[in-house]
């Protein structure tokens, strides 16, 4: 029962989300509903399921980063960090706003802390996004330049034909994409930066990655149907 | 390139196993024609409300003032009647038979893999090609035995809902079981409560499955952060900090994917990944020490079970791949040769055009 009942429910909604693909709007006449709707409903019957996941999830971080912070591992300053962070965030988004029931009587007795909490703009929240979370992701973002670097160095050193081989189509595709550089290559010949984009980008590469996601496509349909007919079940643990 | 032989369970599982597949097509077979059934009649009362429509629409213009989106209105619903019209009716009906050539494939697709599925479950042994990348995952779990050190596993970024996820966890399902058997520590952070969920089922199922139930700790697979570069940031720095033996990639990554390659890399650990996301993958080969791509990651799972009935799967995928690769080659020199009768037919099938 503790499997049957699982796979019984990833087949028959998978085998409902596939039979929906080849159903018509008519299909409301005679049920109610449009295929599109049973979709719909499918997935917010997954994001509700997602809600109620994120209560584990808030539940995996405390429990992690308190259990590293109270044996005193050497990293426990940082799940200090997290955990202080989560509660920053967390508090003034879930504390009811100023039009809320509960807000209103709240904020009789406290008044200066209208426009803080809740979740109109310019409230405490916001400001954390914009001036801590929002930078910090950029910041992130930006140092891939460097790992890109210090990647590329290591991938385009000419030790073999393919690594030649790209080193070459690297540096060609470089240059036609630098404006610099593009224009370099038009004081040699107009043709080459249209060369370049003809042979290598629309040509070799476009060709490459339209087989990579051919073969990925059917890769996928595979292994939908493997779920569907429940021969794929080592989500259930079984082999 | 080795061959890897099939072995052939206990009778009883075959039963299980045959049950669940012929009940799920016997129960998808009989809702379609449930739904064909009725696709007639509906049809039939469709053209009676368009006629309907009609009248009625042209005794209330008669009677009343129109704007301009009326007379569209009238002018559309009579464009779409079959009121003095020779061309054919549009199809309606339950049924969408413009998708005909995509119903074509999947009954070819489902055909194959179960066509090799049977085949496996006769006992024939399948020629599956072999791929480095799965071949070095149980190397690389031995290495991180060996050295006493921690398996890191990311089943990519996406949510659960997305099928590089279902593989990336799949996947876990199938490593956990080697790390229960090695008693390695293993550590899976994830991005989605989600797949929070799933991975931490996954994998408390493989370690109670292989009889190590014992070794396994809650705090194996943690939600990190749902913040695409906080998940990252937290990653690198516990890869840093950690030093794990063996990083394994397996999912759908973005932006995120070098700076997690490359600060593996720099950890020292023994690098696999697999991705579909075409765009990624330069950075997954640029890095790593093994590269799945695209399809191989969705073959993972079956390749490290080395199951019959899962390998009999890649055995019709392949088939359909081939026969894919005869039809652009077809449809090329269709288009080229025979444009008007070869070339025409393939795009007919390949736009699923109804009743062109």
């Amino acid at each position: 029962m503790k499997r049957t009942v699982p796979i019984i429910l990833a087949v028959s909604t998978a085998s409902i989300l596939a039979l929906v693909f080849f159903l018509n709007r008519d299909f409301a006449m005679f049920f109610g509903v449009t295929p599109d709707d049973i979709k719909q409903e499918i997935l917010i019957w997954v994001t509700i399921i997602g809600g109620f996941t994120l209560i584990l999830g808030v539940v995996s971080i405390l429990q992690v980063n308190l259990k590293s912070f109270s044996q005193k591992k050497p990293d426990r300053w940082y799940s200090l960090v997290t955990i202080i962070s989560l509660l920053v965030m967390a508090i003034p988004g879930i504390f009811p706003g100023p039009e809320t029931e509960v807000g209103k009587v709240l904020y009789t007795y406290l008044p200066s802390w209208i426009g803080v909490y809740g979740s109109q703009n310019g409230i405490i929240v916001n400001w954390l996004f914009d001036h801590l979370d929002a930078p910090m992701m950029s910041t992130m973002f930006a140092t891939l330049a460097f790992y890109i670097a210090s990647a590329a160095y290591r991938a385009f050193r000419a030790r073999t034909l393919e690594a030649t081989l790209l080193l070459v189509a690297a540096v060609l595709v470089m240059f036609w994409r630098v404006p610099m550089g593009e224009a370099v290559l038009n004081m040699v010949s107009p043709e080459i930066p249209e060369w370049i984009n003809m042979i290598l980008m629309r040509g070799v590469n476009a060709s490459v990655q339209r087989g990579i996601i051919i073969g990925a496509a059917l890769g996928a349909a595979s292994m939908s149907l493997r779920i569907i007919l429940g021969i794929e079940r080592i989500y259930l643990g079984k082999t | 390139m080795n061959t890897i032989e099939t072995n052939r369970p206990a009778r009883g599982a075959w039963n299980k196993y045959a049950q669940l597949a012929s009940s799920a097509v016997v129960y998808f077979a009989a809702v379609f024609c449930c739904v064909w059934f009725y696709s007639s009649d509906i049809a039939l009362a469709q053209e009676t409300n368009n006629s309907d429509i009609v009248d009625t629409t042209l005794a209330d213009s008669s009677s009343s003032d129109l704007t301009t989106q009326d007379s569209s209105i009238i002018e559309s619903v009579l464009a779409s009647s079959v009121i003095g019209e020779t061309k054919p009716a549009k199809p309606t009906g339950l049924i969408a038979w413009r998708k005909w050539n995509a119903f074509l494939l999947v009954i070819f697709f489902s055909g194959a893999i179960i066509f090799f599925t049977q085949k496996a479950k006769a006992g024939k042994s399948l020629f599956i090609r072999k791929i480095p990348g799965l071949e070095a995952i149980e190397e690389a779990v031995g290495r991180a035995t060996e050295m006493g050190r921690t398996v890191l596993f990311i089943p990519g970024i996406q949510e659960l809902d997305e099928i590089q996820t279902i593989a990336g966890v799949t996947i876990l399902g199938r490593i956990a079981r080697i790390t229960a058997e090695y008693e390695t520590p293993l550590m899976v952070p994830v991005r989605y409560p989600l797949v929070f969920a799933g991975a931490q089922e996954t994998v408390k199922q493989s370690y109670a499955e292989v009889g190590r139930g014992d070794f396994y700790r809650d705090d194996m697979v943690r939600y990190v952060a749902g913040e695409q570069f906080a998940f990252a940031a937290h990653v690198n720095g516990w890869m840093m900090r950690e030093k794990p033996a063996a990083n394994i990639y397996m999912g759908g990554f973005f932006a995120e994917s070098l700076l997690l390659a490359e600060s593996g890399f720099a950890s020292g650990a023994i690098q696999i990944a697999g991705t579909a996301e075409p765009a990624q993958l330069p950075f997954f080969i640029a890095a790593c020490d093994y590269t799945l791509l695209g399809e191989e990651l969705y073959a993972a799972s079956a390749y490290l079970s080395h199951e019959p009935l899962l390998l009999g799967g890649l055995k019709g995928q392949d088939l359909f791949k081939a026969s894919l690769i005869a039809i652009i080659l077809l449809g090329v020199i269709g288009v080229l040769v025979f444009p008007d009768t070869l070339g025409n037919w393939l795009t007919v099938l390949l736009n699923g055009e109804y009743n062109n």
